[in-house]
């Protein structure tokens, strides 16, 4: 999945850091607001799309499907993969702080 | 008057940002869709309301299920109906103008979805207009002295959708 971790983005990464809980939808919109003190608002279409992108990749699962909402939760890959992005932000935060 | 027609709001506001504003200027001027259905993109009712800021938006989904409706509903958005491929919603708002999509990557998904079911569609009613042109010069099938009426009107149909898919493909990438 070399291509979406090139390309993820602000809005994946924090989708990734939300469900290391299972969470649906507008569960992770909530989450993500919260965590983010509100700087990172997620729109329903947005979240809708990256889960789709993130269930394809293999990088989360489906775990149940309750009063017409898709649960969703890291799969092992997933989990791997939020290590590794998190990993490289803060190698590249140490890089801007070793300049600035 | 409670009720005004819209004659091809869609496709004469074809990429779903121009859509959504054409709509949300409807709203203002206190005119709302209610029940799209795929026959709306051709002839569109709007009620009579109270003239109010309303958000849409337009999102091209083949196929929808009760999760997608859900996250949208949770979110505070009203379906207002399926117009073809595409699910609209509306949310009344003071203040922000609420977002669906709030990145440039779903953006960029969405417009590349309705330009997949734009050019796949373009590409077949023009493809239908070819067949037409060659049969009727050929001189085969029915009533063939209509060819050139019936591939005109194809093509006036296909060329639209032909060009509002490269409009969403090559709009630049941000």
């Amino acid at each position: 999945m070399a291509d979406l971790k090139e390309e993820l983005s602000e809005t994946m990464y924090c989708i990734l850091l939300s469900l290391r809980d299972e969470r649906h939808g507008y569960g992770i919109i909530q989450h993500v607001a919260d965590f983010t003190a509100g700087h990172v608002q997620l729109g329903a279409g947005t979240v809708y799309t990256s889960l789709k992108k993130l269930e394809r990749a293999g990088w989360i699962d489906r775990t149940r499907t309750e009063d017409r909402r898709h649960y969703y939760a890291l799969t092992d890959r997933g989990t791997r993969a939020l290590a590794e992005q998190t990993q490289r932000i803060e190698r590249l935060h140490a890089y801007g702080r070793g300049i600035a | 008057m409670t009720r005004r027609t819209a004659w091809f709001a869609a496709f004469l506001n074809p990429t779903p940002t121009k859509l959504e504003d054409w709509l949300e200027l409807q709203a203002s001027l206190g005119w709302e869709p209610r029940d799209l259905d795929d026959m709306s993109a051709i002839r569109m009712h709007l009620h009579a309301a109270k003239p109010a800021k309303v958000r849409y938006v337009v999102d091209p989904q083949q196929s929808v299920d009760d999760s997608y409706r859900a996250t949208y509903e949770d979110a505070g958005w009203h379906h207002v109906g399926e117009l073809s491929s595409l699910q609209v919603w509306s949310r009344r708002y003071k203040g922000a103008r609420p977002e669906a999509f709030t990145d440039n990557t779903s953006r960029d998904a969405r417009d590349r979805r309705l330009a997949w079911v734009t050019g796949v569609l373009g590409a077949l009613v023009l493809a239908g207009a070819a067949v037409r042109v060659a049969f009727g010069v050929a001189g085969a099938g029915a009533s063939s002295e209509d060819w050139p009426l019936e591939a005109g009107l194809l093509a006036l149909i296909g060329l639209p959708l032909v060009a509002v898919t490269a409009v969403l493909v090559r709009r630049p990438r941000t």
